[in-house]
């Protein structure tokens, strides 16, 4: 699947270079795309963890510090395992990780509402009143495809409130809802009392009895039903749905994750990726502090950094970081300036963002503030460059249209670039 | 030498040998059971329950009957899978008629209620009421039998239901479409309910329906239904999905008061010129008035508005012309802001009160300035008004030569009347006026082609929201019949429905294949569907709780909440102050809680207050050893936790609104009402596990249960097994399920309730 889809790279490179060519007059090698036209990239992605920082992480304090500036508050610096790269003192953990990421310091929206912000970053469009816009999770199931047929292909575990979902491409691209980790898949496991062979008994009646039906009224609706009961059947007995028993786990990898919904979240994230799932996102909620940052901070950053960096460790350590695309997102950050109620607002101006695995080169800090962290000044990423840079690593086709049921084309990273530097 | 009656069944013993092993064994089963009944009216019975024969179908008991098996049901002749059967059946029906003494040549027309009586032969009139009809000797006119047989059905030649199916029938000869028979009464009771009240009937209901004598029962099972609180909850999803209407419109928006108009307008049939009308006038605060809900449901967005609002009530999408010249269409977006124009005075925001307020506290905490802004002020500031100075102006980058950038555009009509706006008129008045004249060129026209797809299953043209000058329509004649019908009820859509679903073209069996996308559909029955998520949510909870329609939830009796701030609004600023103080600090002290209206949140901290009782009473009566009292308590206890389960087990439309992602009728495709109609009826494995193994099966097999009530009257293991197919599937089991379930039931009956709940038949609306 990855292979064809990559085929079709070079020749949208030579097609883009002949239209610039007849166009400009110019050839786009010279110019754009460096990194494309030279060595081949190494985006090698297969799956996504997204993790979601809902309600607008604040950069300052998190991967963005200010040494010595007004800005920086009462949060001290860390440094990392990477010489000039430093993290807020509540990432330690995550800062001895920092060689396997990508820091985007210079992210810049101008959605400065949550559920605006929110919608943007998952579907690189704007929220219109007239059309509901799919998320990436459900975009990179229509273009790739599911890599485990037993399995849903995308996940959503905690927090799908206002999640935009598979918008215009209807329930069966959605993402599936795990509200509790440690609760597994929603109703995979049979009523209480029921043996495998009453479960059985059941299900050959059931076909049997509905056999008239199926025979008489030839509708694809129907003919789709009675596949997907043998594909659920399918995923009942199937090893596969262990990925959801993150009590298979041990103890020690458990608690390392940390003890939060968040941390055995990204566990679980990390046991369904392993059985190629393709997109699965963890939310971790709280990030808007309008007020009394500071005291806030030390534990929501104490969740991300034992999460982050265990399942960063341990995606490394199974050989799974190469295939595996780590995300940090979230729909903004938050104001250099600390308000009169020690908080911080929204700001999408600029703001931080991680990437990391699938072939991302770890260890760089791509883009800058200024002084105060509140301008970009360097390499500008926007919401959509950034999307486009996660389907860049995966291999999807960016070019490739979907009509909305209106009719109207939509692409899986609106007309964002992707930035070919981090590979 | 043979008799007539051997020489079939000679026949049909070479015939089955022909059969696969298991038709062979089900032809058996078939005819066995046909012969066990001595009576052609039990036969009747059993071919209708089985369906192979419906009510009103003719059956012709040909010349060369002879030694020979008829060949022809209602004309049709009979083939596939299913012919194999019908035929077997039709073997068995000849059979017993033959030997009641109904001779060669004979047209036996099944049926019941037969108003116009003929003699009937002794022997048949003995074995069933007033039910057989038989013809003598009609040869070479079975059309006329079949018409006979279906204005048995058909309503008054002069009513509108009559005139639809004429519009339809026309169609049928134009494109050689042969109709499908009406449907048995089995089928049309599941239909009629879930179309119209948006739930499987009980078996009770079934039951009675079924029973019941009486000379036009389709016709006031209709009514009855349309006059019901259940047409109000069940086509409430119909309208907020086409308005995108929710619980919470936006933050500090509250959408209730906004889905209890539209449940009011369906409770007193508003006339949809009028609703529609009220929506594009309405002015106020969601909380006080809900109509201002649709305005409000795209805050801040009036372009939007006016795309949704076009496509909504016109079926004319204009959206693409909001940035550019339509591609496909010939809008241009000049076109688009003229409209737009009629509405751009519609204002979603008073921030009077937010400034105002910020001045007066100016000087206090932030954490009370914070407050009164939260509680007062924003709340208070969303709010629909109307300025009429408010202009819209062409964009900057407007790149077209019939305007220039940012010039004040006039409004503008896209089709009809030119919609001019009078000195001293508000244009949007104009606009809400031009919308929905009956003048209109595709107002009613729209309409009438969402209701006809609402109960057809699919529209005289497709989509239905994007109409254009050459837009395919099925059948031009019929839809112009049903604009001039609703112009003439007055916008009455409960009357207007009632014609439809009065047709025998509604009445008709499913069409047995996929209606294809782009060709016309000429309905030679309705199209078949799945239930709605809503729709099969209310079904399951109809099998569990009696009267499930009259079930409160949460959404009930949310009016009184901002009742409170309706009242501060009206005070002074200094007094709003001292009231959020005042409040605020009652509230730190965890007395006085901001008193909480009669809903549900009430009745749950009632419950609790109640269930810490019980518990201490239960633990004073164990310490005292007061066994009575114990086991009342018990039973008290008992009683109250399964109320606490089944709270959240009420009809949709009583649940807010959408339902929380995760839900059951959201696995089942529910709208997150973000998009026009955006519910979705595709299979997920997460819904077909909510099937298998999901906590709803739990609520239906209950003891208490609807359906477990009902089987405890049923005696027998087959009487068991007929009450769990006509509770779940509405049709009487055949020959060949019966065998399958009685063994099963003899076990354990759950098993057959599970099995059934999973069929696809359950989940589909034939």
């Amino acid at each position: 699947m990855n292979n064809i889809l990559r085929a079709d790279e070079p020749t949208r490179r030579a097609f883009m270079e002949n239209t610039a060519k007849a166009l400009l007059g110019v050839s786009v090698s010279s110019l754009a795309l460096p990194r494309l036209t030279q060595a081949a990239p190494a985006p090698s992605a297969q799956s996504v963890i997204y993790l979601y920082m809902r309600g607008g992480m604040t950069h300052i304090d998190s991967f963005d510090p200010k040494p010595g500036s007004k800005v920086q508050g009462p949060i001290e610096i860390l440094k990392s395992n990477v010489d000039g790269i430093r993290v807020g003192q509540h990432l330690p953990q995550v800062a001895r990780q920092m060689d396997k990421f990508a820091v985007i310091n210079s992210m810049n929206s101008n959605q400065g509402a949550h559920e605006q912000g929110m919608y943007f970053t998952h579907t690189s469009y704007r929220m219109r009143g007239t059309i509901r816009h799919p998320s990436l999770s459900s975009w990179v199931l229509r273009l790739g495809g599911r890599l485990n047929l037993t399995l849903p292909g995308s996940y959503v575990i905690g927090g799908m409130s206002k999640h935009p979902s598979s918008g215009f491409m209807g329930a069966e691209f959605a993402p599936v809802p795990i509200g509790n980790p440690e609760a597994g898949l929603q109703n995979s496991k049979m009523h209480k009392g029921v043996t495998e062979a009453k479960f059985n008994k059941r299900f050959e009646l059931s076909q049997a009895l509905d056999k008239k039906f199926k025979y008489r009224y030839f509708i694809k609706e129907i003919r789709d039903y009675n596949a997907l009961y043998e594909d659920a059947v399918k995923l009942m007995k199937s090893n596969d749905l262990e990925a959801f028993d993150i009590s298979k786990e041990t103890e020690a990898t458990r608690e390392s994750y940390g003890d939060s919904a968040f941390g055995q979240g990204c566990l679980l994230a990390r046991r369904l990726v392993e059985r190629k799932a393709r997109f699965v996102e963890v939310t971790l909620n709280g990030w808007d502090t309008h007020s009394d940052n500071f005291e806030r901070i030390p534990e929501l950053m104490g969740k991300l950094d034992s999460a982050l960096s265990t399942l960063m460790s341990d995606l490394a350590s199974r050989g799974m970081l190469k295939r595996t695309l780590v995300v940090l997102a979230t729909e903004f950050g938050r104001t250099p300036k600390i308000n009169d109620r020690e908080g911080r607002d929204h700001y999408p101006k600029a703001y931080s963002q991680l990437i990391a695995g699938g072939g991302i080169r770890g260890g760089q800090v791509h883009g800058k503030t200024n002084k105060q962290g509140g301008e970009v000044v360097d390499n500008k990423v926007g919401v959509t460059d950034f999307n486009a840079t996660i389907v860049y690593a995966l291999g999807l086709d960016r070019e490739k249209e979907i009509f909305s049921d209106t009719g109207r084309p939509f692409k899986i990273a609106a007309r964002g670039k992707p930035v070919v530097e981090l590979f | 030498m043979l008799t007539p009656q051997e020489e079939i069944f000679l026949d049909t013993a070479e015939w089955i040998k022909a059969l696969t092993p298991t038709q062979s064994e089900q032809a058996r089963e078939g005819i066995s059971q046909c012969r066990a009944q001595n009576n052609p009216m039990k036969v009747w019975e059993l071919l209708v329950s089985w369906e192979f024969l419906n009510e009103g179908q003719v059956l012709q008991i040909n010349g060369a009957m002879n030694g020979k098996i008829p060949t022809r049901i209602h004309d049709a002749p009979v083939a596939g899978t299913e012919g194999l059967s019908a035929k077997v059946a039709l073997i068995a029906a000849a059979c017993i008629l033959l030997s009641a003494g109904i001779g060669a040549g004979s047209w036996f027309v099944f049926g019941k209620n037969h108003k116009k009586a003929q003699p009937l032969p002794a022997k048949i009139a003995e074995a069933g009421r007033n039910n057989a009809q038989i013809e003598e000797d009609k040869a070479g006119v079975s059309t006329k039998i079949t018409k006979t047989a279906a204005t048995r059905q058909a309503p008054a030649p002069s009513s509108p239901s009559a005139k639809i199916d004429q519009f339809v029938q026309a169609n049928y000869k134009k494109n050689s479409i042969r109709p499908n028979n009406i449907t048995s009464g089995h089928t049309f009771v599941r239909r009629v309910y879930l179309n119209i009240i948006g739930r499987i009937p009980t078996y009770k209901e079934t039951k009675e329906f079924l029973a019941s004598d009486a000379p036009d029962k389709r016709g006031s099972l209709i009514d009855a239904l349309l006059d019901s609180e259940g047409y109000v909850l069940h086509n409430f999803h119909w309208w907020s999905d086409l308005l995108r209407a929710k619980t919470n419109l936006n933050k500090q928006t509250p959408g209730y008061l906004y889905l209890d108009w539209i449940k009011d307008s369906l409770r007193e049939n508003r006339p949809y010129n009028k609703m529609v009308y009220e929506l594009l006038v309405a002015e106020g605060r969601t909380f006080e008035n809900g109509a201002a809900g649709y305005y409000m449901r795209d805050q801040g967005m009036p372009l939007d508005n006016m795309a949704n609002t076009t496509r909504i009530f016109l079926g004319t999408q204009i959206t693409c012309a909001q940035c550019h010249d339509h591609p496909f269409d010939d809008w241009t977006q000049k076109q688009f802001y003229e409209l737009a124009a009629y509405t751009f005075g519609v204002m979603t925001r008073d921030s009077t009160k937010m400034r105002t307020l910020k001045k007066a506290t100016a000087k206090e905490a932030p954490q009370l300035r914070t407050r009164v802004q939260q509680r007062v002020a924003r709340p208070l500031s969303r709010n629909v008004s109307f300025n009429p100075r408010r202009q819209l102006r062409l964009p900057e980058d407007y790149d077209y030569d019939d305007g220039e950038p940012k010039e004040i555009v006039k409004p503008h009509t896209l089709f009809g009347d030119s919609g001019e706006v009078a000195r001293g008129e508000r244009s949007r008045d104009v606009f809400a006026k031009w919308l929905t004249s009956p003048e209109n060129p595709r107002f009613t026209k729209i309409i009438v082609n969402r209701l006809w797809k609402k109960a057809m299953g699919h529209g005289l043209f497709e989509p239905v929201d994007d109409f254009k000058e050459d837009t395919d329509i099925s059948n031009p004649e019929l839809l112009e019949y049903l604009t001039a019908l609703m112009k003439e009820k007055k916008y009455d859509i409960r009357l207007f429905l009632r014609a439809i679903y009065n047709t025998q073209t509604y009445q008709r069996e499913s069409f047995t294949k996929d209606v294809v996308a782009g060709k016309p559909f000429h309905f030679p029955g309705p199209a078949i569907r799945r239930m709605s998520a809503e729709q099969i949510w209310d079904s399951i909870l109809a099998l569990s709780f009696e009267n499930i329609d009259d079930k409160k939830g949460k959404s009930d009796n949310q009016r009184g909440r901002y009742e409170e701030l309706i009242q501060v609004s009206k005070k002074s600023n200094r007094e709003i102050i001292a009231w959020v103080k005042e409040t605020e600090a009652a509230r730190r002290k965890g007395k006085g809680k901001r008193k909480k209206n009669v809903n549900m949140m009430s009745n749950m901290d009632e419950m609790t207050r109640k269930r810490l009782t019980i518990q201490q009473e239960l633990r004073k009566a164990r310490k005292s050893q007061d066994k009575k009292r114990l086991a009342e308590l018990q039973a008290e206890f008992k009683k109250l936790i399964e109320l606490k389960r089944t709270i959240g087990l009420v009809r949709a439309a009583r649940l807010p609104s959408p339902a929380p992602p995760g839900h059951f009728l959201r696995q089942f495709g529910q709208s997150d009402r973000e998009a026009i109609q955006a519910a979705s009826k595709a299979p997920t494995v997460t819904q077909i596990l909510s099937l298998l193994n999901g906590p709803m099966f739990e609520s239906l097999t209950r003891p208490t249960s609807v359906l477990s009530k009902d089987l405890a009257h049923a005696r027998t293991a087959e009487e068991k097994v007929r009450v769990i197919f006509i509770s779940l599937l509405h049709h009487e089991p055949d020959p060949g399920e019966l065998k399958l379930s009685i063994p099963v039931v003899e076990q354990d009956p759950k098993d057959l309730i599970w099995a059934l709940l999973n069929t696809k038949r359950f989940i589909f609306v034939l």
